[in-house]
Formats: C-alpha cells, sequence, structure tokens
C-alpha cells in the first residue's frame, strides 16, 4: 500500500521518525491516546454524509451495527474529551487510518497519521499560532510549500450580511460547494428568475389561502415531511421573490474575498480593503493580524506563508476558523506532510449530542510521517 | 466460452425471444426451475442461467466471458466499467429509467434545487439527514455528488423500496421504473427532470475475450452482426 518498505532500515528510521513526532508532542504536554481501529459508523457519516460513506471502509456487524475502519482520528477524540468533562485539554496519538482512492489513483488506502488535538484556551489566534508553531517545529525543516486559509473570513463576511437566516443558511451550508455557492448566491439575488411557472401557481394558491385545499387533494400524505412543512416551504419561496436577499455589493463582496490570494503577512490589509462598515469582517481581519503577531512572535517565518481565502472550502468541511497545509515546494498534487486547523463547530456538535451544553475550543493538526519521513530520505535532511 | 443470461422471469423468456429472432435456438429444460441449457448449433458456447444483478461481477472477474444484463446493472457494480467490459449490442428490451421519486403530495418540490432545500429544512428540524432509498447507490452517490446535494444519506434497500416512505423509513427513493406504475401505485411521483440513467439490457464482454475466439465462436458473432 504504502511506497515505503516496511522492512529492513527503512522500517526502523520510520520506527524512530514516529518515536520523534510523539516525543515532540508529549513534551509540551499532550496526553498520548489509544483511539479504537474500528468505529460506529452512523454518528460519523451523520456528520460527513455519503462523502465519507464512499471513502470509508465499513463493516457490518449483526450485533453491534456497521462499525468503521478509521477514517479519521480527530472525531472520536472529541469524544473522549467532552466525556471526560474537562476544559483544557491536549492529546495525541499515533496510527493508522484507512480510506479508499480513486480507480488508478496513486495514493495509499492505508496509512500512518501523527497528531496533536487541542482543547480550551480562549485566546484564539494564540491557540491556532501554538498549534501551527508546534506542528512546524515537528515537520522539522524550513523549506516548504504552505497554504493557510481562515474559514471564518467568509462566515464572518456572510453572518455580519443583512440577509436572512434563510439565505445566511444556503450560503454558509454551500461555502464547500463552489458551484452551488454561485448557484445560491444567483438565487438569492434574483429569486423570481429561478422560479417557474408551476412554482408560481403554488406560491399564487398560497397568498390566496388555498394551499391547504389543494394539498388536501392528495389523499395520501406519506412520509415524516408533514402538510404543514410544505406550506412553511411555500411561505419561505414566496418571501423569497418578494424580498431579494442579496444586493449587487453582497455578491461583489463574497467574490472579491473568495479572490484573495496573498501573502499572509497581507491579508489583513487586503480585507480591510474590503471591509467597508462590516464590522464582523474587521473583526475576522483584526483576528487574522493577531494571529500573525503570535505566529513571528514564535519565531514563524511568516513571510513565506501563502493565504488563500478559497483554500480548504473544497475538502474540509467541519473546520471553521484557521485552516493550514504544508507540503514540499514544487511539486504539483503532492500529499501534503500536515495539515490542521480550528474546528470548535465540530466539538460543539458532538457536544450537543452526548448532552452537554458548553463546548470548548478546539484546533488541531497531524502529520503523515510515511510522507514526511520519505522525504527527507530523497531529499538527504536528517 | 461461457454466455450468462438472466435466469428466470419475463426478462429470460424475452432474451430467449431476441437470440430466437437472430436465428440462434437456446434449448433450455421443460422444468422451469431447471437452470440447464445450452445453445443450438453452437456447442462451444457455455450456457449459464444466472441473475441478471450477478452477471457484471461473473464478467470482471473472468468467471463469464459474455453476459446478457442490463446497462443499469454494469455501470452500478462495476466502477469505471469501461476500461473492463464492452457493450456488444443493444436488445432492445428491459428499457427503464433510474429516477427520482418523492411523495406525490410534494408539490413544492420537482427539481433537484427544491431537493436540496427541502432536505437542509428536514435535516434542521429532524435532526438527521433525508434518506434516500435506493439499491443503485454507486449511480446515485455520483450524481448527487456531482449536482453538490447536501444534508442527504443514501439508504439501502433491495427490494419493495417504494414501501419505504409510507413506513416512514426514507423520504426519497432513487429506484430504476420503465412504466412508472409501481410509483404510481405507492403514491409516489417521478421527478420531471432527465433521469440519472436511461437503461436497456444489451449483450455484454469482458475486454479479454478477443484472445479465446476460434472459429466457430465467430459464426455466432457474425448472426449477431457483432464486429468484435
Amino acid at each position: 500500500m504504502s511506497r515505503l518498505s516496511s522492512i529492513g532500515n527503512d522500517r526502523i528510521s520510520l520506527k524512530r521518525e514516529l518515536e520523534r513526532l510523539i516525543s515532540i508532542f508529549e513534551k509540551i504536554g499532550s496526553n498520548y491516546v489509544e483511539i479504537p481501529t474500528l468505529l460506529q459508523s452512523d454518528l460519523l457519516l451523520d456528520l460527513y454524509g455519503e462523502e465519507l460513506n464512499s471513502r470509508t471502509y465499513i463493516f457490518n456487524d449483526p450485533v453491534k451495527g456497521n462499525l468503521m475502519l478509521r477514517p479519521d482520528f480527530t472525531v472520536p477524540i472529541v469524544q473522549l474529551h467532552i466525556k471526560n468533562n474537562t476544559k483544557n485539554a491536549q492529546y495525541c496519538y499515533s496510527g493508522k487510518v484507512w480510506r479508499k482512492q480513486d480507480y488508478l489513483s496513486s495514493r495509499p488506502s492505508e496509512y500512518l497519521q501523527v497528531g496533536i488535538e487541542c482543547f480550551g484556551g480562549s485566546d484564539i489566534a494564540k491557540e491556532d499560532a501554538k498549534l501551527f508553531s508546534t506542528i512546524s517545529k515537528a515537520v522539522g525543516f524550513t523549506d516548504l510549500k504552505i497554504v493557510t486559509s481562515d474559514l471564518g473570513v467568509l462566515r464572518s463576511a456572510i453572518n455580519g450580511l443583512e440577509i436572512n437566516q434563510r439565505c445566511k443558511n444556503a450560503l454558509l451550508r454551500q461555502l464547500w460547494r463552489p458551484k452551488r455557492f454561485l448557484h445560491v448566491l444567483k438565487y438569492f439575488s434574483n429569486s423570481i428568475h429561478f422560479i417557474n411557472n408551476e412554482k408560481k401557481e403554488i406560491i399564487d394558491l398560497f397568498k390566496s389561502g388555498k394551499l391547504i385545499e389543494k394539498i388536501n387533494s392528495y389523499n395520501s400524505t406519506i412520509g415524516l415531511r408533514t402538510r404543514k412543512d410544505i406550506i412553511e416551504r411555500v411561505s419561505e419561496l414566496s418571501n423569497d421573490i418578494v424580498n431579494n436577499q442579496l444586493q449587487e455589493n453582497d455578491v461583489k463582496l463574497l467574490q472579491n474575498l473568495l479572490k484573495i490570494s496573498c501573502s499572509l503577512v497581507d491579508a489583513p490589509k487586503n480585507i480591510q480593503k474590503l471591509t467597508y462598515s462590516h464590522d464582523y469582517l474587521k473583526k475576522a481581519a483584526i483576528l487574522l493580524e493577531n494571529r500573525l503577531d503570535n505566529l513571528s512572535e514564535l519565531g514563524i517565518n511568516v513571510k513565506q506563508i501563502d493565504f488563500e481565502v478559497s483554500f480548504g472550502r473544497t475538502s474540509m468541511e467541519y473546520y471553521d476558523g484557521f485552516v493550514f497545509e504544508m507540503g514540499p515546494k514544487k511539486q504539483i498534487n503532492s500529499i501534503p506532510f500536515a495539515q490542521g486547523g480550528r474546528y470548535n463547530e465540530l466539538t460543539r456538535i458532538l457536544s450537543r449530542l452526548q448532552g452537554y451544553h458548553k463546548s470548548t475550543n478546539s484546533v488541531g493538526g497531524i502529520i503523515r510521517p510515511e510522507i514526511l519521513h520519505n522525504f527527507k530520505l530523497n531529499q538527504g535532511i536528517k | 466460452m461461457k454466455l450468462g443470461i438472466p435466469s428466470k422471469g419475463r426478462l429470460k423468456k424475452e432474451v430467449l425471444n431476441w437470440f430466437n429472432n437472430k436465428g440462434i435456438k437456446i434449448l433450455t429444460s421443460d422444468d422451469d426451475r431447471s437452470y440447464a441449457a445450452k445453445v443450438a448449433d453452437f456447442p462451444n458456447i457455455q450456457l449459464v442461467l444466472v441473475p441478471p444483478i450477478e452477471i457484471p461481477s461473473l464478467l470482471l472477474k473472468g468467471d463469464l466471458d459474455l453476459g446478457v444484463t442490463g446497462q443499469d446493472l454494469i455501470e452500478e457494480k462495476i466502477p469505471e466499467w469501461k476500461k473492463y467490459v464492452k457493450e456488444l449490442i443493444k436488445f432492445g428490451i428491459g428499457r427503464a429509467d433510474l429516477v427520482i421519486a418523492v411523495p406525490e403530495f410534494w408539490i413544492d418540490v420537482n427539481n433537484l434545487e427544491d431537493l436540496d432545500d427541502v432536505a437542509n429544512i428536514f435535516r434542521r428540524k429532524m435532526g438527521f439527514r433525508l434518506r434516500i432509498a435506493t439499491k443503485y447507490h454507486n449511480l446515485a452517490r455520483m450524481y448527487l455528488r456531482e449536482f453538490g446535494m447536501t444534508d442527504f444519506k443514501l439508504i439501502d434497500s433491495q427490494g419493495a423500496t417504494e414501501g419505504l416512505i409510507k413506513n416512514e423509513a426514507a423520504e426519497v427513493v432513487i429506484d430504476i421504473s420503465s412504466t412508472g406504475q409501481t410509483f404510481k401505485s405507492n403514491k409516489l411521483k417521478v421527478l420531471p427532470i432527465k433521469p440519472i440513467k436511461k437503461s436497456e439490457v444489451a449483450l455484454f464482454s469482458s475486454l479479454k475475450i478477443e484472445k479465446k475466439i476460434n472459429f466457430s465462436d465467430r459464426a455466432f458473432f457474425e448472426k449477431l452482426s457483432i464486429n468484435l
């Protein structure tokens, strides 16, 4: 599976590399945790949906239900943290994860991950910088391609618009799918254009109070979606066409934000330029600036870090703040050595599911030891 | 050479008729429960009666050289199927569309945009994803992913899929339909959009077959007007 030999000297030096990484994480106060290989699949599938379903190995156990070969450590560690019911904590781990790959893909389906998850801390900029610095030091050399982003920028921009919750929800949940996001922008800018005659008739029925009659003319209402649900949605559609939620300026703001691709050093300034009187976005720019200061203080060479607003948009659902990826320079399509980010929202959702109303700030990162080790061997880096 | 054909039911009869019209007589046992059969005049061709759903994987493994089954099943069961099997000739029978069906009283739902919107509202209200029942997991997933659908999950259903909505075990169905009658009988409507997949019965061969063909087999393919 992995291109690395699993026998002989390579194996011994890979083992040393693993031990080196874990000891770095332990030295800064992380507790090493063991996570089962087989995880209950229902919760993970509900969180991540069909994309994960098609990527993971799922087995049916007639007694325990569907079990999934661990695709990732973060969710089980968040659950462990919630169960421990402590506020501040730091965990590290090491082990294999399994992911199905596309036909003819050269990516391995079984590979090692070493990582760290940090919970708590109210100074988000500082915690982000600390985590980044830890991963960066663990990777151990600096001649890297580093791309970062902050999903909080787009989220704040959306939350700060003067639009209704329905429009916000649509934008926020399609943030991950560029093609659909564009459609949502168009729909809420000019909804009437997207409502066909059939829908117009239904909306007219709603306005004249006759929609319920029409629905009742179907003598069978099966399934969990009710008559009331339909009327409520038609009411929303009716409102969509009366009040276009997005103004030209809103769309421009989001599109201009998505175009930002610059050095991390220039990112706060470039966002500030677009903010007008947008308080939410100003806050996001300030957070970016604070993070930058914290990174510099920790001795990170911030000048060599890239920032792209649209980075992490296609693959990193449930990250909701700072995200980063470190990989070799000048190698297109190579697998990154390390990646990570902030996932406060994921912890909030899992806390709620486990019956807790409070949740802690969360940030984590992983290293792919085989990829890193292989690269170092090839480059002669010790 | 091994040829797999549908093992029972209307489809088996239609396939036998099709071969008959092409001048190839397939001799089956009078006992309908017997799976023994052979092809008259072509003793080299070994006939195997198998459920159509099993034919794709038998072709893939090389247990069959030729197989008669639905295009939908080939595409569902063999990802990147063109790399492994070849479609030789369409039969013009067993025509059906893979479609999306919802309860007929969902008068506000006519396309994928609607379904995506409903899925989101549903998930917020119920706390779980909109459930789409199907046995065509790969085709359904690829199609919905291409569109960018969110807040749904696929539920496995190997039969009587249309009944799951009434049982409140699913909200939407993706299934194959030729006349739409099963949907109507179960108070469902088909979304009036292009089908996910149009399908019919065809003869497929494994890509390795060419090496195996001998002189007498050639006559078989000539009768079917197939140029290998």
